[in-house]
């Protein structure tokens, strides 16, 4: 249901995600292997924390260049109304742990749940609307 | 520059559905503040507390949704969906270097709402720099 008919564009965009995650997963490794090994000063700290997050911000970049190559504009539209949902789920909890960090000293959120959390809004939203899509693809 | 670029009927009805709504968000915000201060609550009220100021934002987002869909103003739309892209990119890569620093040994917190500044700092960027960027005057 989600593979078939791909525009030429999101061929490319899954292709590029995926690479971008594999090197995601590579930074990933290699900062931890370099912060227990080398790297408890603060400089090389910082350094190692700031690495893994430019993949993702890649991956939200090629989001932004997949809107761009889309001719489809119901793909578009699906992608616009995911994104929006995503942002929503990321901000609302954002704010709700900042609210309880402030009332009650509660801790802050793990390393990647605030990047999960917009992946799965952005991928029950393109379910959801693919599933009520009942116009079947060309 | 940035006052002078006409704006589309959608739009006006975004900036004057948006401005009630973060009158109302200001309003919950330091309502929930106040009431948490006074009652000391605790469980499911303090998580009720921390969730009032939220429904506003959902709101905007349901906003901006119904802009989406009544915006016929192709690249006003790319606009919108661009910065909030922007926006998510820098609230997610600040969390994530945050937890990253706590994982690495950090004993820090970084500042309540942080992530939420960064997340309207970068829309608010994005959406000068593609505005500066699109040298093509509006269309009547």
């Amino acid at each position: 249901m989600f593979c078939k008919g791909s525009s030429v564009a999101k061929k490319r965009y899954e292709r590029d995600i995926l690479r971008l995650m594999a090197a995601y997963a590579v930074v990933l490794i290699c900062s931890e292997w370099f912060v227990k090994h080398d790297g408890h000063e603060h400089f090389y700290l910082y350094f190692w924390s700031v690495i893994p997050a430019l993949p993702i911000l890649g991956v939200l970049a090629r989001m932004g260049r997949y809107l761009q190559e889309e001719k489809d504009e119901y793909q578009r539209w699906v992608v616009m109304q995911s994104i929006l949902v995503g942002a929503g789920v990321l901000l609302a909890t954002l704010v709700v742990n900042d609210f309880l960090r402030v009332f009650a000293n509660a801790a802050a959120l793990p390393p990647f749940v605030s990047y999960i959390l917009f992946c799965v809004g952005m991928l029950v939203t393109q379910g959801v609307q693919r599933l009520r899509n009942r116009v079947r693809d060309e | 520059m940035l006052c002078g670029v006409r704006m589309t009927l959608a739009k006006k009805h975004l900036m004057k559905r948006g401005a009630v709504v973060m009158v109302g968000y200001f309003v919950s915000f330091i309502g929930a503040a106040l009431l948490v201060d006074r009652i000391h609550p605790e469980g499911a009220a303090l998580w009720l507390m921390a969730a009032l100021p939220v429904l506003p934002i959902l709101v905007v987002m349901y906003l901006m949704g119904l802009y989406l869909r009544e915006e016929t103003d192709e690249y006003h739309r790319d606009l919108v969906v661009r910065c909030l892209l922007w926006g998510a990119a820098g609230a997610v890569a600040t969390s994530m270097f945050a937890g990253f620093l706590r994982l690495f040994g950090w004993k820090g917190q970084l500042p309540p709402f942080c992530e939420f500044f960064v997340f309207a700092l970068f829309m608010m960027v994005a959406k000068v720099t593609y505005k500066v960027a699109n040298r093509a005057p509006a269309a009547e």
